[in-house]
């Protein structure tokens, strides 16, 4: 039984629109495009106005908190951006966002993504001899990719070799990020057909 | 002047990527339509993951940082509801949050999850058996202050009521005050830096599958992340060890149908590739 | 005023808070440090939340001077704008939870995204049909790794044989394994080191200028 529901017919008008893309770039998917556009800049600036309430607005006039007002100040000048004359403004602010965050990633990068990295090439040696050999072959395939990407020598020799090898561990890693890229974007396309078969065609399990 | 024909060989290395994407479309829609009930093994994470979880004491403090995308939905959604049943069946105080990028704790969490699983229909309260902390935009900074001090970067919840009022935060004011941390989402690497690392705290991921070699295989290895669930696959198998089929076994069916349509595909072309370059002919 | 042009403020400020943040994470017990940089960060989310309004800004700009120069097809970025500025009024007057603003996001938003991110899945399978193909070695390992990661996660293959699942775990755990953690060690230290050049001064991109 078909849906009477003026929002699933209006959803799944939107779909169809942006489907007729596989035939070719119809008026009706640059409809839905700017569509899709206009309605993502509101709902983004929409989160942003909640969440600057709920974090600094309301502890302002609720708690008497003043020192809120100075991130809604400085959030205030990003927007000076948009004017070349008064753009140099934007930069403190920028400059806030980018100091911390700067601040806390290049602490914590070393210790997660360097350190235990590549401490877990050196693990402890199992105790079968299959286990021994897939132990050996990746940390070979480790250094391989990690000296492909070195530019500062010739891949020759012995570095070719070892350059060699890691290329075509580079090539099986794309190759399984690739096949799990297929099934997550199946998945992304899922929802809409969903709305398609169940909610607007009413075809229920 | 008649044109060349083309050869069988041909028509089928050159075939028009359309026909391909219609053909995908129509396997997509129809286990939709009618589910094929393919058969589905469980895997040796999803079997963990949920052992884990099964093991999680009454009353134990569980973070929930929910955040989805409108693209990711798909992929994140169906697994999070098992997994969310599953914690209410334990009966452990669940603190949802969106700290991250994206908004899903605002809008999905309603529309995905707690339309299908209301709290309330498991015996939850709010503020004594779970809350809802909102959604915090932000890079590694946002996530560091929440880690660090949760009243610095949250004062009111995603109903505006003060935090200070729900019983549950009594206890709570930093990351190490919670038992476990459960994320749906992406924003791994940034998990492991700002949450796991720094504090030790046990980290649970349902990832989409396209993450799962690239940002959740390395930190898995090496224990940084505790268990994963990898996307729709996964939260299919989940749905069948709690036996409460869902969104993600009736979506499976549809993916399987183009997976083997894609290798099927692949394999007849890359057998006529080279069976035409070994016979010397031309391919245009 | 003239203070406010100089380049090196904000390279200053990003000396200093940066500064600040990696003296907390090493130095334990200092309260009043710990503080600041907790003050810095909320104010760090708070900056962001208003940046999110910035786009909106941006696009109001770029589709008013198109409307008004008659640009192309101009009825577009009319629509664009009506529908950007309904969506964010809706929500600020009646917050997140008002229902006209939720059946746009419903109805509107989530579809359209969706749909847009669902075509990437039909172009990428088309792309791996013409782009998989036996011409070299590695390319022929690019495809066997991408077959056997597909069979891996179609379970109604894996029960016709079941040597699949091993062979499509070793290839993502091993050399795969290896793969990802090297980029994982290659990332971090990327980081490190534009993290380290913008500390010091030497990235100033984020102030329109070009790396020294």
């Amino acid at each position: 039984m078909i849906s009477t529901d003026i929002g699933i017919w209006v959803s799944v008008i939107l779909i169809i629109c942006v489907l007729t893309f596989i035939i070719k770039d119809t008026p009706l998917f640059r409809f839905s495009e700017a569509t899709l556009v206009g309605v993502t800049a509101g709902v983004l600036a929409a989160q942003g106005l909640q969440n600057v309430n709920r974090l600094a607005w309301i502890p302002l006039i609720t708690k008497a908190d003043y020192i809120s007002i100075i991130p809604i100040l400085l959030g205030i000048l990003m927007f000076t951006r948009v004017s070349k004359q008064i753009a140099y403004i934007s930069r403190m602010p920028v400059a806030i966002m980018l100091g911390a965050g700067v601040g806390v990633a290049v602490t914590r990068t070393m210790a997660t993504e360097i350190i235990q990295q590549a401490g877990g090439l050196f693990k402890a040696m199992p105790s079968s001899t299959l286990d021994i050999i897939n132990q050996i072959i990746f940390l070979i395939c480790t250094i391989g990719v990690l000296l492909f990407f070195t530019y500062t020598r010739a891949h020759v020799g012995g570095l070719g070799f070892i350059t060699r090898i890691g290329r075509y561990a580079l090539m099986l890693g794309l190759g399984s990020i690739y096949a799990g890229h297929i099934y997550a974007r199946a998945a992304w396309l899922l929802p809409i057909l969903q709305r398609i078969v169940w909610d607007w065609l009413g075809i229920t399990l | 002047m008649t044109a060349e024909r083309k050869s069988l060989a041909e028509k089928i290395l050159t075939i028009n990527p359309k026909i391909i994407m219609i053909i995908l479309l129509i396997l997509l829609i129809i286990p939709l339509a009618k589910p094929l009930a393919l058969p589905l093994a469980i895997s040796k994470n999803t079997k963990h993951f949920y052992e884990i979880i099964d093991g999680f004491k009454p009353g134990a403090k569980v973070l929930f940082n929910y955040i989805p995308t409108t693209a990711t939905m798909g992929d994140l959604c169906p697994p999070s509801v098992p997994v969310i049943y599953h914690l209410y069946t334990k009966h452990v105080k669940i603190y949802f949050v969106g700290v991250g990028v994206a908004d899903g704790i605002l809008t999905l969490i309603d529309t995905q999850v707690f339309s299908t699983i209301p709290p309330e229909k498991f015996g939850y309260k709010y503020g004594e058996d779970w809350c809802n902390l909102g959604f915090l935009a932000g890079g590694d900074i946002t996530w560091a202050t929440f880690a660090k001090d949760i009243r610095a970067a949250v004062k009111f919840d995603r109903y505006g009521n003060p935090i200070d009022s729900l019983p549950m935060m009594k206890e709570i004011n930093s990351i190490k005050d919670f038992d476990y941390v459960i994320h749906c989402g992406e924003s791994i690497t940034i998990l492991v830096r700002q949450w796991g690392d720094p504090y030790k705290i046990p980290l649970l991921v349902i990832s989409t599958t396209a993450a799962v070699p690239m940002d959740v295989i390395p930190f898995y290895r090496t224990g940084q992340i505790y268990e994963y669930l990898g996307g729709l696959g996964a939260g299919a198998e989940y749905e069948k060890l709690v036996n409460r089929p869902g969104k993600a076994i009736a979506s499976v069916d549809a993916i399987t149908l183009t997976h083997i349509f894609l290798i099927g595909i692949i394999i007849l072309g890359n057998i006529v590739y080279s069976s035409t370059r070994l016979r010397g002919g031309k391919i245009r | 005023m003239s203070v406010l042009k100089k380049r090196e403020l904000p390279m200053g400020i990003i000396f200093i808070i940066a500064l600040l943040c990696i003296l907390d994470y090493f130095i334990i017990g200092i309260t009043g440090l710990s503080n600041i940089v907790k003050m810095i960060g909320n104010w760090a989310i708070v900056i962001s939340a208003i940046a999110m309004g910035l786009g909106m800004l941006n696009l109001l700009l770029v589709n008013a001077r198109n409307i008004m120069q008659r640009k192309g097809n101009y009825f577009y970025s009319i629509w664009t704008v009506i529908v950007m500025l309904l969506t964010f009024f809706l929500a600020a007057y009646g917050g997140m939870d008002y229902p006209p603003y939720k059946w746009i996001f419903d109805n509107i938003y989530q579809p359209t995204g969706q749909a847009f991110f669902g075509l990437s899945f039909l172009y990428t399978c088309a792309a791996a049909y013409i782009a998989f193909r036996v011409r070299t070695l590695e390319t022929s390992m690019l495809l066997i790794a991408g077959i056997i990661g597909m069979i891996g996660r179609t379970p109604i293959i894996l029960t016709l044989w079941e040597g699949f699942t091993p062979i499509s775990d070793w290839i993502t755990n091993v050399p795969g394994g290896g793969t990802f953690t090297a980029f994982k060690i290659s990332i971090g230290l990327g980081t490190i080191l534009i993290g380290i050049r913008t500390i010091i001064g030497i990235e100033r991109s984020y102030i329109g200028e070009e790396i020294a």
